[in-house]
């Protein structure tokens, strides 16, 4: 009864409505999803500006200086600062660094090793008083 | 002809005409559907963009829109940020059981009475607060509890986490965001825009050496507010600012007036003594005084009816390293006249921008208080630091100029990336930077202070210790002080600037009592150059250089005209400079 060229139309319509009932719930999820994701993501930015703001609370020098204070750790000073000329050349350090194999009474060798002490001193002969 | 047709063959034709007529009716019904059809697909797939396109897309403009910028310290450490809190909120209406609901909801939350939430529950709105602002603590035991008509709400808070380090340069913001003090105040604008994080020239780190340097002091000598500025010379940036009794700006409504007020940068003092430096530079540049000149300091000085003395007078001749170094009132006071006095003086301090409001990027701005009338008494008060009243950072970006490369230095309080901008108006030459860097050197190294000084930087310096006005705003108090030193170090080409101003500081046993910036200002200078130099990478002094301003010093052993005794006195030699 139904020609042939109406029942292959049919079926094309029928696949066309699955296709897009289809495409719609595909679309509809992804909406969902992305939607999701977008509050993912500006949940974890909030958590990171207060993950960063706790980070500078706890390392905040004022913290840092008690703690290391209770460590024994004193305030820098600029005492602690020396020019590298006073403290010896780069030869005499290699030569103060360098080992000196040294025989022990019971035969063995041994390599002694000289660590150069770094002392601080200022030049007070000049200043007049 | 034609109806004939129609009745003789008449099957044919009609059956033709339906056949057209379906066949349109089908191509418009195709066409109809095919629309429908497509515009489906289009709602299905490119609705979304629609969508997207309404809600103007995206995580990032969601979180931007409300958002003000944060404050970051030179080094990128975070001085100022908006964090999300969550408050509670209940629908009473919803709860199974309110009075049960309030018992287990007060014992998740500090601060929360159950009797007070009850109360609050049975009112019978529809809507009531539990607590605001829950830490994610209490979000989760509240999350656990699963009770049915509870609801968060998100607002946004400003949070400074480095507390009171930097109250006064930050300021706050109130409830809905805005800038209320400081420069989230001075700012507002830049920092409503959000975007880019606004980076101040302030480092935590040299800040907190110094709020705890001054603190120590601020403390120990029972000082009713205090003041400390560490100011790069060659940028004008100020690294670090301080002033106390400060205040915590997470919660800036329990702050006293007091503690709000910035002494750095909004009040105005009489800074005394300090000010020589000021007067120093003056004459020198006026080339009608020079560093080999002498003054006559055997009396007090008589200008109408007033007399102007020393408070250790010598009772000699003094030289103008002398007049620096011990800070003698008479020497300076004929040092202003012989540079020109009024004139001279009313000419150098406008150069200096002393007249006018200080500009910085904060609300607090201290105008100077300018005598009016130039007389004689006014013109040499003035020269010695009396009856002329500046914020402590007008004078800092002013000694900054004089002795760091002659030209003007323009605080500011926002880091200065690239070269510093061209062209700063020339103040001083550079033989009268080289001369007032010596006599700094000298206090520090001969004269009032000696406290200063340290084994690994050469320090240059002035004290200052001004009588603070009465109450009544007439005459003097004659009681309380302003003590104070300026330092800048290394002396020899000079960095950094370091102020310390403590306002009515009552000597101890560990300075026999006395209040003189020297004793009490000076200690607090110098624990804060030997622990910043190193934070900021300022090699020690060296030796050579220690050399050459030693040489400068000739010392001629002369008698002290008030005790009869030798003494050392002080004389520039001219050795090589």
């Amino acid at each position: 009864m139904i020609s042939r060229p109406a029942i292959v139309l049919l079926a094309l319509l029928l696949l066309a409505v699955g296709a897009v009932y289809q495409l719609k719930y595909a679309v509809r999820n992804l909406e969902l999803q992305r939607a999701a994701i977008d509050r993912a993501i500006v949940e974890t930015r909030w958590r990171l500006r207060s993950l960063r703001a706790s980070w500078a609370y706890l390392t905040r020098p004022e913290r840092l200086a008690r703690l290391a204070a209770e460590l024994g750790l004193e305030p820098a000073s600029a005492t602690r600062i020396v020019e590298l000329d006073s403290i010896g050349t780069r030869d005499q350090l290699e030569f103060a660094a360098r080992p000196v194999p040294v025989p022990l009474p019971s035969g063995r060798e041994v390599l002694l090793r000289a660590k150069p002490v770094v002392t601080f001193a200022f030049d007070s002969g000049r200043e007049r008083r | 002809m034609s109806g004939g047709r129609t009745t003789a063959g008449g099957g044919l034709p009609m059956v033709e005409r339906g056949r057209l007529r379906v066949r349109l009716l089908a191509a418009v019904f195709a066409l109809a559907f095919l629309s429908v059809g497509i515009r489906l697909v289009d709602m299905a797939s490119g609705g979304s963009r629609e969508r997207m396109a309404a809600g103007s897309g995206g995580p990032t403009a969601a979180m931007r829109t409300p958002d003000r910028a944060e404050i970051r310290d030179r080094n990128g450490v975070l001085l100022a940020t908006n964090v999300q809190v969550l408050s509670l909120t209940a629908d009473p209406s919803r709860l199974p059981d309110p009075d049960r609901a309030a018992e287990l909801l007060a014992a998740r939350l500090s601060g929360v009475e159950a009797a007070e939430l009850k109360r609050r529950f049975a009112v019978g709105r529809r809507f009531a607060w539990v607590k605001r602002e829950l830490t994610p603590a209490e979000q989760r035991a509240v999350l656990e509890l699963g009770l049915p008509g509870l609801d968060f709400r998100s607002s946004q808070r400003r949070l400074y986490p480095q507390r009171r380090l930097a109250s006064h340069v930050l300021g706050f913001t109130g409830v809905d965001n805005q800038g209320l003090a400081g420069i989230e105040l001075a700012m507002d604008e830049r920092l409503q825009d959000g975007g880019e994080p606004l980076v101040l020239s302030l480092d935590v780190r040299v800040q907190e050496v110094v709020r705890d340097s001054l603190l120590a002091a601020y403390r120990r000598f029972r000082a009713i507010g205090a003041c400390a500025i560490v100011l790069d010379v060659r940028s004008g940036e100020l690294l670090a600012l301080v002033s106390l009794p400060d205040f915590d700006p997470n919660a800036y409504e329990r702050a006293r007036p007091a503690e709000r007020e910035n002494r750095c940068t909004g009040g105005v003092y009489e800074l005394g003594s300090l000010f020589k430096v000021i007067t120093a530079a003056m004459a020198l540049e006026s080339g009608r005084v020079g560093l080999y000149d002498r003054f006559d300091a055997r009396e007090p000085i008589r200008i109408g009816r007033n007399r102007i003395g020393d408070d250790h007078a010598k009772k000699r001749w003094l030289t103008v390293p002398e007049v620096f170094a011990f800070s003698s009132n008479v020497g300076t006071v004929q040092m202003a006249f012989a540079a020109g006095g009024a004139t001279a003086q009313q000419a150098f301090l406008e150069r200096l921008g002393m007249t006018r409001p200080l500009e910085i990027e904060l609300v607090q701005r201290g105008r100077p208080l300018v005598p009016r009338r130039w007389i004689d008494i006014v013109s040499a008060t003035v020269s010695f630091g009396h009856g002329i009243a500046v914020t402590p950072l007008h004078f800092a970006a002013a000694v900054a100029g004089l002795a760091g490369d002659g030209t003007r230095v323009a605080p500011t309080l926002l880091r200065r990336d690239g070269p510093p901008e061209t062209a700063r108006p020339r103040l001083v030459s550079d033989r009268t930077v080289r001369d007032l860097r010596w006599l700094m050197w000298l206090v520090v190294e001969k004269g009032t202070g000696t406290k200063a000084r340290l084994p690994a930087y050469m320090l240059g310096g002035k004290t200052g210790t001004a009588d603070k006005p009465g109450r009544n705003r007439r005459g003097y108090d004659g009681e309380a002080v302003i003590a104070s030193f300026v330092g800048l170090f290394p002396i020899e080409d000079p960095r950094y600037l370091v102020l310390v101003t403590l306002d009515d500081p009552k000597g101890d046993k560990g300075t026999f009592g006395f209040r003189y910036g020297g004793w009490t200002a000076a200690p607090v200078v110098a624990t804060i150059v030997d622990r910043i130099g190193p934070i900021l990478g300022v090699p020690p002094s060296r030796p050579a250089d220690r050399q050459r301003f030693a040489a400068r010093l000739k010392i001629v052993p002369t008698m002290n005209g008030r005790t009869g005794e030798m003494e050392e006195g002080l004389a520039a030699l001219d050795a090589g400079w």
